[in-house]
């Protein structure tokens, strides 16, 4: 029997009646798959899953059945379904409900009402699995990103569902926190036959564990197979979302190879490439870049930069020395915590190093009269933090009345058609793109971001690079702190490597990321040993051609 | 705990235990302050054992538990100025949106949970019934329609600014004035009660101005983003 | 090994009766003894800081006697008068000084028990009354860090804009102020809905709610239980017997002190240096038993 087996599901909003959010889904899940659902923001994805647990079910017209365990999931009463289907949402922060871990663990036993002795056992049982004795006694507002969604998912497990249901889990997290949990997720499937629904964008990650891959467009499920089979199908349909496939995938079917036995790892792709250039002389030159110099006249110029928080605190930043020439977008990748956010902070003055410059265009920042009116802007990482008032158009207005100027800036950041919303009815794409158009609306020239692509998916990363790229025609410097290696590669000029409080080297991309083997993107881990310069799968895909492969 | 064995202890309470200490109260030492203690722990209980059997919402709970953390936040940011305390505006404010319950209760948790921040004293439970009735009081006011749920006009503002300020200095001080009274004095009598209302007079001005201030200010856009939610996710009906 | 390690019960009972005898109490033995060994206790938590703070409330007791002594007018052995004629007695400045002491008393195991009533504590103990009561306080605790962190968050975005709280002139300054509180406003209100519906995933609706803890009752606590409550006997025999009162109008009556009276000082001491008695016991055997280990 099959654990959901979803018939002919038809469902739109109250708002928009005719517009069906979801359009005749047929979907059967059996017991102990791994099923990954994936899809471009606002194609339906979240709202077929919350139709899977009543107490999200969203208000609307609805028709079609939904059969958990063979039975009408309605027919279902709510203990049956707290406590047989886990559900993990996007936000881990706003998640957790009380103010201790041990107490977020027992929730839901607590919900069920367990005696103390069984909830004793399965806290202890949950902690043990997950790893989370060292924190156990913590309050939760001293956990990281991804200490707070194990808790979360800890605390889903405790409860021992047959389902787990994850709604961009990993959206909010960096990209070890991210695999980390994504890793025990497979293990929950693997070690305890849980069956897992997940939608993810993060699909490097995902597709080569996942059973089956679903892909949704406007409601509509459009492929569902095999992971394999899903590449070949979307590429056939020539649909938008075989950008968002794994590298190895897109450069297999990139470079005109058919089939259905494509490498979905960078493992399977760097065996696929020896075998198909076995024998043959490879030529792996690629257009020569120009190297990095150091402008004479930055736009952003940082010298010998050293903060700490407080006195007796060590250094957060440890002589940091950078240049940034003018019109070019200059990307900062590093790890968690090593104090890139804070070079940001310390640029536009919310830390005020103890020691060393900051030069705007040659000119010292604290002696810069109107700093944040024409000169510079930051975007935050949380761009909620920068929305006052009930419709993006007022929240523009607030920045600047002329109307002509925000029109404009709509127009760049393509939000035209979302001015009238509340800004927190956007998806986290949109809200992006609005508080950008915000912060622009003060002209910098120097436009700072922190994490600019946190929770995009690529369809809203490739929107959002384009907006970029059209400031960089009109004259902005962009400085991006990001962790998205990807990101980087596809669209910056210059590339640093932060490490441990300091600038280590700055590059163009594809110098910087062709030197390193563990810090570079997916394609260039796949083709080193043949094309070492390779960096995107745009790279592969070229070389290939020119070898005639 | 059983629900009924709850029911049964809140009427105990109400019933027994309250008229069982003021009968004490007077037939003893005329212990003011201890017995007075004794009977608003005992409605405090008696309230809270009516929350658990009510089984609040979800919803209900976090919207409370943010709004009593926003006054708790709101007193410790403003604990630099003496006596201004905007906590009795987001109080009130709760209580004019979700009804004199949840007033009540916001008043009274917000108190209980700020003294962890000030300090914990024989008045914590005298200034969580104080303020808990000045939540109460809003919700009433609101439920007879004198203050409006979304206040528009200029007068609405004036009605829910004087509201705001007159509670504050003749109902929630003078409550938290009594607890002095009792604390200090040996013998109740016009004499000392006068000497002790007097004193506090200042102190409930200034305390009345914050509130009224804060009512006035945070009034329009609390009120409209709570109904915001209560429209888009059909909250709190 | 400190008296916060045993189960949140005894604390409490603990705590609530010595507070009541401190009130109630007010025979200057008894009183001295409660101050002192509230005094001791909070040294032995807080270090000099707490032994500043006791001693700091001294002035403020012989300062309320003092005004009291000024309003009040009872008693036979006038000492002078005032400035307006009025007798300032004995009996009166004694009486305030008792109802002074009282207070400091009560204040300084206020003291001790902040530091050992921590705030799961509380929680735990509305749990046993009201396990949704206990869960609003607990979401309560976990409210108040969030918001404040998210408005830092807030106002470090602000800055980067020049409209931080501590950007421009006064009135610039409050104006960002408020505009940073209604950003914060929103931003809590909408990640309520959040909130909410993890909650009801886990089944917060469900009847029958129970209320997780990690403490234990165990024997040592049993045996503790019943220390207290010989002790409470004893204490209770002494207020039947008039030992702990005092009346100072018309004049000063007490209770004559004799053989037994000494023997409920001891008890009374006993029960209020007990958390002391037992950290300081456990802090020893614990020191010893490293010294044989190391030998």
């Amino acid at each position: 029997m099959a654990q959901f087996d979803i018939q002919h599901l038809t469902f739109s909003y109250p708002t928009a009646p005719d517009r069906h959010c979801l359009d005749d889904i047929c979907l059967t899940v059996e017991k102990g798959e791994y099923v990954a659902l994936c899809g471009k923001s606002g194609s339906g994805k979240t709202t077929l899953l919350r139709h899977l647990k009543s107490v999200l079910t969203p208000h609307g017209t609805r028709s079609g059945v939904i059969l958990f365990d063979g039975k009408p999931l309605d027919e279902a009463d709510l203990r049956t379904q707290s406590g047989r289907i886990g559900y993990v949402m996007q936000n881990p922060d706003s998640q957790i409900v009380t103010d201790k871990v041990w107490h977020e663990l027992a929730f839901g036993l607590e919900s069920l009402g367990c005696d103390q002795k069984t909830m004793r056992l399965r806290v202890a049982e949950m902690a043990s699995y997950f790893g989370i004795q060292g924190w156990f006694h913590r309050d939760v507002a001293e956990l990281s990103g991804g200490q707070k969604q194990l808790l979360n998912l800890a605390s889903i497990m405790a409860m021992q569902p047959d389902v787990l249901i994850l709604d961009e889990p990993t959206s909010q997290l960096d990209p070890i926190a991210a695999s980390d949990f994504l890793n025990t997720v497979r293990k929950i499937n693997r070690e305890l036959g849980t069956t897992i629904l997940i939608t993810e964008h993060r699909l490097e990650d995902i597709f080569h564990a996942a059973d089956r891959v679903v892909v949704m467009d406007q409601g509509r499920i459009v492929a569902n197979s095999a992971p394999k089979e899903v590449g070949a199908a979307l590429y056939a349909q020539q649909n938008d979302l075989f950008a968002a496939m794994p590298a190895p995938m897109r450069i297999f079917y990139g470079a005109g190879y058919k089939g259905n036995d494509c490498p979905l790892t960078v493992r399977e792709g760097r065996s696929w490439l020896s075998s198909i250039t076995a024998g043959c002389k490879i030529c792996d030159t690629l257009p020569e870049e120009a190297p990095y110099e150091e402008p004479e006249h930055p736009a952003l110029q940082l010298k010998e930069v050293w903060f700490r928080y407080e006195k007796d605190t060590p250094d957060i930043l440890k002589g940091v020395s950078f240049a940034v020439p003018k019109g070019s977008l200059f990307a900062i990748v590093g790890g968690n915590g090593t104090g890139k956010s804070t070079t940001l902070k310390s640029v536009c003055g919310i830390c005020r190093p103890y020691r060393g410059k900051v030069l705007i265009d040659g000119k010292p920042a604290d002696k810069l009269k109107d700093l944040f009116h024409g000169n510079l802007a930051m975007l935050p990482q949380d761009p909620q933090s920068l929305f006052v008032k009930k419709t993006v158009r007022e929240d523009l207005r607030e920045m600047l009345r002329d109307e002509t100027e925000i029109a404009a800036m709509a127009e760049i950041c393509e939000i035209t058609h979302l001015l009238d919303s509340h800004p927190y009815d956007l998806s986290g794409g949109e809200q992006q793109r609005a508080a950008l158009a915000k912060v622009l609306l003060t002209k910098p020239r120097l436009l700072l971001l922190d994490e600019p692509t946190k929770g995009l998916d690529s369809f809203f990363k490739r929107k959002l690079a384009r907006v970029l790229r059209r400031l960089q025609d009109s004259g902005v410097t962009i400085v991006m702190v990001t962790h998205d290696v990807e990101f980087c590669a596809e669209n910056a000029d210059l590339v640093s490597m932060f490490f441990d409080g300091q600038l280590l080297t700055t590059n163009t991309p594809r110098r910087f990321f062709a030197r390193n083997s563990f810090y570079t993107t997916a394609a260039n881990r796949m083709s080193r040993h043949l094309f070492p310069d390779a960096v995107t799968a745009e790279d592969v895909m070229a070389l290939l051609k020119e070898n005639h492969l | 705990m059983k629900r009924s064995l709850r029911t049964g202890l809140r009427f105990l309470i109400l019933l027994v235990l309250i008229p069982l200490t003021l009968y004490l109260c007077a037939k003893a030492d005329r212990k003011y302050y201890l017995s007075s203690l004794v009977i608003i722990v005992l409605t405090l209980s008696a309230f809270f054992l009516h929350f658990e059997n009510r089984r609040p919402q979800a919803r209900e709970m976090v919207v409370l538990a943010v709004m009593s953390a926003l006054a708790v936040a709101s007193r410790a940011v403003f604990a630099a100025i003496p006596h201004f305390k905007p906590m009795m505006g987001i109080v009130m404010l709760t209580g004019i949106a979700f009804g004199p319950e949840a007033g009540f209760l916001c008043g009274a948790v917000s108190g209980f949970v700020s003294n962890f921040i000030f300090g914990q004293g024989p008045w914590t439970p005298w200034q969580m019934f104080a303020y808990g009735v000045g939540g109460l009081l809003a919700g009433l006011f609101a439920q007879w329609g004198i203050l409006k749920k979304v206040p528009a006009r200029g007068s609405d503002f004036a009605v829910l600014g004087i509201f705001g300020f007159l509670s504050i200095v003749l109902i929630v001080g003078p409550l938290l004035d009594t607890s002095t009274l009792f604390m200090m004095v040996n013998t109740v009598n016009s004499t000392s009660a006068a000497a002790i209302y007097l004193s506090g007079l200042p102190v409930n001005l200034v305390h009345g101005v914050a509130t009224l201030v804060t009512v006035v200010l945070a009034g329009r856009p609390l009120l409209e983003k709570l109904q915001r939610i209560q429209i888009k996710y059909g909250m709190m009906e | 090994m400190r008296f916060d390690s045993y189960h949140p019960t005894i604390n409490a009972i603990y705590f609530v009766s010595v507070i009541l005898c401190s009130i109630c109490f007010r025979q200057p033995v008894y009183l001295a003894l409660s101050f002192c060994c509230a005094m001791c206790y909070l040294t032995k938590l807080r270090g000099g800081k707490g032994l500043a703070f006791s001693l700091a409330l001294l002035p403020f007791a012989a300062l309320f006697a003092l005004w009291y002594g000024f309003y009040h007018h009872f008693g036979v052995t006038v000492l002078r008068q005032n400035c307006i004629g009025n007798a300032i007695t004995l009996e009166s400045l004694l009486c305030g000084l008792t109802i002074g002491m009282t207070a400091a008393a009560v204040l300084v195991w206020l003291g001790c028990m902040h530091t050992i009533f921590t705030a799961d504590k509380v929680v735990y103990l509305f749990g046993r009354l009201s396990p949704r009561l206990s869960l609003f306080l607990s979401i309560l605790l976990r409210m108040v860090p969030r918001i404040r962190t998210q408005a830092k968050r807030i106002n470090n975005a602000q800055r980067a804009l020049g409209r931080g709280s501590d950007q421009g002139n006064i009135l610039q300054r409050l104006y960002h102020c408020l505009r940073i509180t209604s950003i914060l406003i929103t931003w809590l209100i909408e990640s309520l809905v959040t909130s909410s519906e993890s909650m009801r995933c886990r089944g917060y609706t469900l009847r029958g709610r129970t209320a997780f803890s990690l403490y234990r009752f165990d024997n040592r606590d049993r045996t503790l239980v019943v220390i207290f409550f010989a002790c409470l006997t004893v204490l209770f025999m002494a207020f039947l017997l008039d030992q702990t009162s005092i009346r100072f109008d018309p004049a000063i009556i007490m209770t004559p002190v004799t053989s037994v009276s000494c023997l409920f000082y001891g008890v009374y001491a006993v029960f209020c240096l007990l958390p002391m008695i037992l950290q300081t016991a456990g802090e020893y055997r614990f020191a010893r038993l490293r010294a044989q280990m190391e030998q």
